[in-house]
């Protein structure tokens, strides 16, 4: 369970929060918002990698440190690279093997496969696409009950985004119980993970709408919900 | 883990400063000897180069700051499960390792140099010369990590060469007046009142820049959040 509770972060033009939210065991959250709206915030908050100005974000069973564990359970994947530039795929799987206990080189070279990343490449050399995969492949390698995607996608050509939509479709029914939180642009994307929840970045504020994960999705609604307030939303902060 | 984390962190660090340190020995060494010859090889100047070159050699840490934070190295390190303490310690015994041949140049000099002091105060000297390095480039790294990379370097640069001058105004007060710089030295003063002031600075900076490094290595991925 991941757990924010009044969690604000600051910058000099934007404020983010207080945002309050509890993702449950098997949660599919699609964070949606415009550009500027605080979704990597959000995300970087909810990975341990940005400490909150105020209250607190932290996975449930946590330890003494809120940060140290959600760094440690919580995998994030994001467009820049998540690795030492001048390690090959391969020592980065091993360096990930040295700091993660959970760590399972076999899960990570797997995805790597599948998505046709070169193992013997260097990190600082890839793409922006192939970054991506390696993200992916690191944080599937890191068996995390909890996973955040932001914009995993961008970049990638038609293929390894078909690719890397099928391995995601296929490790979210493999693992029911992880949450998953998937913020995207791409709207026609959503329903490959089939979200049971939408949440909608406006102004800094975060807004719930809890939905049936099979029913449709329309991309005129979500647009809307990007730009005005709906009817039904459950604004989950105070 | 096969080995501490901080062990594994701390090989990243000084692969990082490798270059600068080379560069700075490559570019330094033969200036020594150069200088060391034009005075026909005297003991005191060759100490004194000696500490000139090893003076450096902690700040070469600087280069992997600045380095990393520029290619996101660093905010991926920062973003691993290693606690606050972990993350200082790797700096710590990085700059510790890379100041041991300051503190060598720093002993041989209060042993070879005419400057009187007895020879028993060379290993307080030694380890106060030690804490005062390591806590200057610890002040230097936090600030370092405090700002954007292009701030980084500055501050590196900006560093280095107030250390340079230092030892340069130092050294010509020790050439301009030498029976001043004696008598200063050999004031019954001098070693207690200058371990007070080093202790107490030491003391000071190294607690406040331990706790910075380990708050921006753990809390903004190896940025501020203004940046």
């Amino acid at each position: 369970m991941l757990v924010v509770d009044r969690a604000v972060a600051e910058y000099p033009r934007f404020t983010l929060g207080p945002v309050t939210l509890t993702l449950q065991p098997g949660d599919r959250v699609a964070l949606l918002g415009r550009n500027g709206t605080g979704k990597s915030t959000l995300l970087a908050l909810m990975a341990g990698l940005r400490q909150p100005e105020r209250g607190t974000v932290s996975a449930v069973p946590s330890g003494d440190d809120h940060q140290l564990t959600l760094r440690r359970d919580v995998a994030y994947v994001g467009a820049a690279l998540q690795a030492l530039p001048w390690h090959s795929v391969q020592e980065h799987f091993r360096f990930m093997a040295q700091m993660y206990a959970a760590w399972n080189t076999d899960c990570a070279l797997a995805l790597a496969h599948e998505l046709a990343l070169d193992v013997g490449a260097t990190t600082g050399t890839l793409s922006r696409g192939n970054i991506v995969k390696l993200n992916l492949a690191t944080a599937w390698g890191r068996q995390a009950d909890i996973l955040l995607l932001d914009e995993p996608t961008a970049g990638l050509d038609p293929i390894a985004r078909t690719d890397l939509l099928r391995e995601l479709r296929r490790s979210i029914h493999a693992c029911p119980n992880a949450i998953v939180v998937y913020a995207t642009h791409l709207l026609d994307e959503l329903p490959e993970i089939h979200p049971t929840r939408l949440l909608v970045l406006r102004d800094g504020m975060v807004h719930s709408h809890e939905r049936e994960a099979m029913a449709p999705l329309h991309v005129t609604d979500l647009t809307a919900l990007l730009t005005e307030a709906p009817r039904r939303s459950t604004p989950e902060v105070a | 883990m096969t080995r501490p984390a901080w062990q594994s962190l701390m090989a990243i660090h000084f692969r990082r400063a490798r270059a600068s340190l080379l560069a700075v020995t490559l570019a330094m060494g033969p200036l020594c000897v150069l200088f060391a010859h034009k005075s026909g090889y005297r003991a005191e100047d060759i100490v004194a180069n000696l500490i000139m070159l090893c003076a450096f050699l902690p700040f070469g840490v600087g280069s992997a700051v600045a380095k990393s934070k520029a290619d996101g190295s660093l905010a991926f390190l920062a973003s691993l499960p290693v606690s606050a303490a972990e993350h200082v310690r790797a700096w710590l015994v990085l700059t510790a390792l890379l100041a041991t041949p300051m503190v060598v140049a720093v002993t041989a000099a209060t042993l070879v140099l005419p400057v009187g002091l007895p020879a028993v105060a060379a290993p307080a000297i030694a380890v106060t010369t030690l804490a005062f390095i390591v806590s200057v480039t610890l002040a230097m790294l936090a600030v370092q990590l405090s700002q954007p990379p292009a701030g980084a370097g500055a501050y590196l640069i900006a560093t280095m060469s107030t250390v340079l001058l230092v030892l340069f105004a130092v050294g010509k007060v020790a050439e301009w007046s030498p029976t001043l710089f004696s008598a200063v030295v050999r004031s019954p003063f001098f070693v207690p009142g200058l371990s007070v002031i080093l202790w107490g600075v030491v003391g000071v900076v190294f607690w406040r820049s331990c706790r910075r490094i380990g708050h921006y290595m753990t809390s903004y991925v190896g940025d501020p959040p203004q940046a």
